[in-house]
């Protein structure tokens, strides 16, 4: 009996450290995660920062404060641009190839995932491997090719050609993610529409497709920012410089431009496309996330 | 509305599997039919024959007398409630229920007037603005049926459509269900797994397995004159009672009771019928001999083991002194080898109690071992009835 007590004694002394230890240990805990995270969102912000900053700084403030915040805002920089540097030429060419490469991946990546995952025929595994395999070609191997058969079609320097290219290039993920957010769709919606009378491509824009929402913001989002970032494609398809996309711009302008407090303008001119489309865009990418879930 | 017709359909898929055989079956114009079986029994295959959405391998089917084998689902005039009822999500309620009508080009106003009517009809006007992801099971169930019924198809399929929902609104669909179908009249194939729902909507019930059909006929014949052992052990809760038995000169004899058949029984039997047999007796032929009843019916001392006080009625599960259930009877593991009986709740029956049980033999089924179909010839009227299961070759030259 008296064992039994002092164990029970034991283990109520020993309990309550043990108890608050573990409790100490969880706010330790805590706090070295928070602070972790907030390293690694300092370590992101931080060139943003950095780069707005440069951007809103007159040349004399960058010279005698480089890395500090800005003090004296000035839009000189983006008012040179704008005005004298074809920045917004190059961003609206970019706008036209990317929006333009997206609604023919659109269309043609829906219609081919839609195949693939929903209709039933004769090699469609082997096309399905084809499509995806295309997209692990490097793009190096494929330049003299392409330049090639743009010449022979008289598509360089055209926005078409450009198009046409970059809708290429991205089809294989449009497909593959296309393809396996249909694959997620209860086939019973698909018989239901073909039973009340739509054809195929009925079912594919009135149904299918308006479900997609989150696969529709993925896969723009996705080329949008292959197209944006993308310099190697517009330097060797389009030749003038009225017709060039934003970043050769930025490229070239690397060599014209003396000052960096204009360079990180013209960055932060290009970041704001990106950005608005992501906000956009960003809750069908949630809720692509959260996609099936529910019944 | 048409009449929907079978003629030696089969339907084997790419992996060998044969889902559905040399199926003839007609389903009468107008009618309430219930295809049901265990899972896999093919009856869901059957039903997407039907809508086209599967193309059979074999035979013909025939809607209002035309072949519809080979066209195309959209130009059937069929309508299909699916299990998950699929409903565009995207579109608002009313939109779904236009849908058909949209897609067969029909007048913008003849289709505000239709979707008003089905609206009218299920009861749900005050959700026509609502998207199906704001609807409940009941709802969307309603949503689903009124998209069905809208273009006034030639024959409505449901397939499983109650099965998502909970046992209150089940049970209030079944009704809404019947009613319906009274109301428009339309022919209706309903699929299902539950005997319970098959036995209470239907005119008449289709019995499926391993991809062939068993019985075709209306609830009551069924449950009274099942033609093998699996109608008879798939229709009725709980399930039939089943053990082996010997037939000799209108007598039976099981274990060491000797029991003398009614003559209403003995009257249906082959002549030489003789020999082993297998009884079957529904949970209602047994009675507590210790309340007043018939005095005349055979009785069985019983051993009860568990028993489910229902209110008005008592299941009790009992063993048989020398009395073997076969293995056809269906029992939970722990019930193995004993018998049901559905007794009067006024019954002392309680676990550990031994009973005397009365047998009524009047509605007792026979069955030749070996096959399973039954031994009794049906009762006078019975037979005409079943006019579905007839070859081929008989359905063309008639």
């Amino acid at each position: 009996m008296s064992v039994e007590t002092s164990l029970a004694d034991t283990r109520v002394s020993w309990g309550a450290p043990a108890g608050t230890a573990r409790r100490s240990l969880g706010v330790a805990g805590k706090a070295a995660g928070y602070g972790f995270l907030l390293l690694v969102t300092a370590a992101v912000l931080y060139p943003l920062c950095f780069t707005v900053s440069t951007a809103l700084k007159s040349p004399v403030e960058y010279a005698t404060n480089e890395l500090g915040l800005v003090h004296h805002p000035t839009t000189a920089n983006f008012s040179y641009l704008i005005s004298e540097a074809q920045v917004g030429t190059g961003l609206r060419n970019s706008l036209i190839v990317a929006l333009g490469a997206i609604v023919l991946l659109w269309i043609c990546g829906s219609m081919a995932g839609f195949a693939v995952a929903k209709l039933r025929f004769r090699g469609r595994i082997a096309f399905f491997l084809v499509v995806l395999s295309s997209g692990l070609v490097p793009f190096q191997t494929i330049v003299a090719p392409i330049y090639a058969e743009l010449h022979q079609f008289h598509l360089l320097d055209s926005y078409v050609g450009l198009i046409l290219v970059y809708a290429a290039l991205g089809m294989p993920i449009t497909v593959f993610i296309f393809a396996a957010y249909f694959g997620g769709l209860p086939s019973s919606l698909i018989e239901a529409a073909r039973l009340d009378g739509a054809s195929t491509l009925g079912i594919l824009t009135r149904v299918i497709v308006p479900m997609a929402l989150p696969a529709l913001a993925i896969t723009g989002i996705l080329n949008f920012v292959m197209v944006f970032n993308d310099l190697l494609t517009p330097l060797l398809v389009m030749q003038s410089p009225d017709k060039q996309l934003f970043v050769v711009g930025i490229a070239q302008a690397l060599g014209r431009f003396q000052e960096p407090t204009q360079m990180a303008a013209g960055i932060v001119i290009g970041l704001v496309p990106l950005t608005v489309t992501f906000l956009f865009a960003q809750r069908y990418l949630i809720r692509g996330v959260t996609a099936g879930a529910v019944r | 509305m048409a009449e929907l017709e079978f003629h030696a359909v089969s339907k084997r898929f790419a992996d060998g599997t044969d889902a559905v055989e040399d199926l003839n079956l007609r389903v009468r114009d107008g009618e309430f039919m219930i295809f049901v079986g265990p899972s896999g029994c093919g009856k869901t295959t059957a039903l997407r024959m039907i809508a086209g959405l599967e193309s059979p391998t074999g035979g013909e089917i025939t809607i209002g007398g035309h072949s519809v084998t080979t066209v195309d689902p959209g130009q059937r005039d069929i309508a299909m409630v699916f299990q998950d009822y699929a409903l565009y999500p995207q579109m608002r309620v009313r939109d779904n229920i236009a849908f058909p009508l949209k897609m067969r080009k029909a007048d913008r106003g003849e289709v505000r007037e239709r979707v008003a009517e089905v609206a009218r009809l299920l009861g749900i006007e005050h959700l026509l603005d609502r998207k199906p992801g704001q609807l409940s099971g009941g709802q969307r169930q309603r949503v689903a049926i009124g998209r069905a019924i809208v273009r006034r198809p030639q024959a409505f399929l449901l397939d499983e459509p109650l099965s998502n929902l909970d046992a209150k609104l089940r049970v209030m669909m079944r009704a809404e269900l019947i009613k319906l179908q009274q109301q428009i009249g339309v022919t209706t194939v309903f699929v299902t797994h539950d005997q319970v729902e098959a036995m209470t909507l239907g005119q008449r019930v289709a019995v499926m397995r391993d991809g062939r059909l068993q019985q075709v006929g209306p609830p009551q014949q069924l449950y009274h004159h099942p033609r093998n052992t699996f109608v008879a052990a798939f229709l009725g809760s709980p399930p039939m009672n089943f053990t082996h038995a010997a037939l000799a000169d209108g007598t039976l004899v099981v274990a060491d009771e000797r029991l003398a058949l009614p003559d209403a029984i003995v009257r249906r039997l082959a002549r030489g019928a003789d020999g082993p047999v297998i009884l079957g007796l529904r949970p209602e032929a047994f009675h507590d001999a210790g309340l007043a009843g018939d005095a005349e019916l055979p009785t069985l001392a019983a051993d009860v083991e568990i028993t489910e006080q229902l209110g008005p009625e008592t299941h009790a599960y009992v063993r048989i002194a020398g009395w073997e259930a076969s293995e056809l009877t269906e029992r939970p593991p722990e019930l193995a080898g004993t018998f049901a009986a559905r007794l009067d709740p006024r019954s002392a029956a309680a676990p550990g109690v031994r009973l005397r049980l009365a047998v009524d033999l009047a509605h007792c089924h026979l069955f030749a071992p070996q096959s399973g179909e039954t031994i009794l010839a049906p009762p006078d009227g019975e037979a005409a009835r079943d006019d579905d299961l007839q070859p081929t070759a008989e359905r063309t030259s008639a």
